[in-house]
């Protein structure tokens, strides 16, 4: 090579342009990661927003709700909203099909869809009775599932939705369960009653009727609702949290809205450890207190 | 831990030729992209009658449940001349029916439990 030196330079210099390609594609590769993971991080906070950011303060009830994601944003949603000029307090809970960007999309549009047509129409009077009530939930449900369904029903996506409808004085919930895990009553002696599906999920078939039915919560009662992330939760050992076990959890009651979630939510994460969060985590809860 | 999902397919002959997808393992947001493309491709072959198997369907999730939709949609407008195919299910286990029940799907998808009576229905 010695005896060749403009061989041994186009060698070196190869060599160079080799190793200089691979640092830029390092290079590009890293600026791009750098790029994703800010625009996710950009994604999350918008999405953050698209949560309650103050619960509303509600004569002799208490509110709390709480979501994890299992990635940086989540299908999962929560929403907790006071209906104007009639009082009464929207109680939603949702779970959009499938993890990750596109679930995340679409929880934005439920969401929203949801609480715009629930607060902003004009075809019921200003007493929140329970015919009014319940015309808000069969409006708000049937326009956001004949939405998604006929304008986006070439994605396939859905969402499973607990809506109640809340009046505060007298502790009627009006409510519609969409294809959600049945939220639960819970008293003194464990749990009073489980609010099952009265409908299909939201977003996949046009023309559907949802059933609206109406329960008491009794004072000292709450309202717990969860997704399924909560009792698929799974740990080191691969063994899931099971639906048996958030019940005997919940049966065990928590004096307010804010104990029950906290006491749900601390025992999930002691039972998952250092597994990874199988699917996004949402529990919200109502609480009515004593009358005075 | 998800289990691998594996994909048998036979063909029927019913009133019409049926095409059997055997399912088995989970079908979840890890899986369900392998039956949106194995569906695509029967149907790209002239399949027009889909009747999944899900006997051996250990674990359902809502991302399996959104292929098997769209995968109704697209059999929908899969006939030939352009007549409207059909997708039908089959023997799903006790887990994937409560399932079905619980998101509404039994009042939307034709569910049979004996294979003869499915072949029968298309």
């Amino acid at each position: 090579m010695a005896r060749r030196p403009e061989a041994a330079y186009s060698f070196i210099e190869a060599l160079c342009h080799r190793e200089s390609a691979l640092v830029h594609d390092a290079t590009e590769r890293a600026v791009k990661a750098k790029v994703t993971e800010r625009e996710l991080a950009i994604a999350q906070k918008i999405q953050r927003s698209f949560l309650p950011d103050v619960v509303p303060e509600v004569q002799g009830w208490k509110l709390a709700g709480f979501l994890q994601p299992a990635r940086e944003v989540a299908g999962d949603f929560y929403d907790f909203f006071v209906i104007p000029k009639i009082g009464c307090v929207g109680l939603v809970i949702g779970d959009v099909c499938d993890k990750g960007v596109g679930s995340a999309l679409f929880m934005t549009l439920f969401r929203s869809l949801i609480r715009s047509t629930s607060m902003y129409r004009d075809f019921v009077g200003n007493d929140s009775n329970a015919d009014d009530v319940t015309k808000i939930l069969r409006h708000s449900i049937k326009l956001t599932n004949e939405y998604i369904a006929t304008t986006h029903g070439d994605s396939s996506m859905f969402s499973s939705v607990f809506y109640g409808l809340l009046i505060p004085e007298t502790g009627q919930l009006c409510y519609i369960n969409a294809g959600h895990e049945a939220p639960l009553i819970v008293g003194v002696n464990g749990i009073r009653a489980r609010l099952e599906p009265t409908g299909p999920v939201i977003g996949l078939f046009p023309d559907i009727v949802h059933e609206v039915k109406m329960i008491d919560i009794l004072p000292n009662e709450l309202l717990v609702a969860y997704t399924d992330g909560a009792t698929d939760a799974k740990n080191l050992a691969g063994e899931q949290f099971s639906e048996d076990n958030l019940l005997a959890l919940v049966a065990s009651g928590a004096p307010t809205a804010n104990a029950m979630v906290h006491k749900i939510v601390s025992t999930l994460e002691a039972f998952i450890g250092e597994a990874d969060q199988y699917d996004d985590i949402t529990v919200i809860a109502a609480s009515r207190g004593s009358i005075e | 831990m998800s289990s691998a999902l594996r994909i048998a397919v036979s063909e029927e002959k019913g009133n019409v030729p049926v095409t059997i997808l055997h399912l088995t393992g989970d079908l979840d947001g890890k899986t369900y992209q392998e039956l949106e493309a194995k569906a695509a491709e029967v149907i790209g072959a002239g399949a027009s009658n889909l009747l999944f198997d899900l006997s051996g369907i250990g674990f359902m999730g809502s991302a399996g449940l959104r292929a098997l939709h769209a995968i109704s949609n697209k059999i929908k407008t899969a006939g030939r001349g352009g007549s409207a195919g059909k997708m039908m299910l089959l023997n799903p286990t006790d887990a994937v029916s409560r399932v079905f029940k619980t998101l509404g799907f039994d009042q939307h998808f034709s569910i049979h439990t004996n294979l003869e009576e499915a072949l029968k229905s298309f």
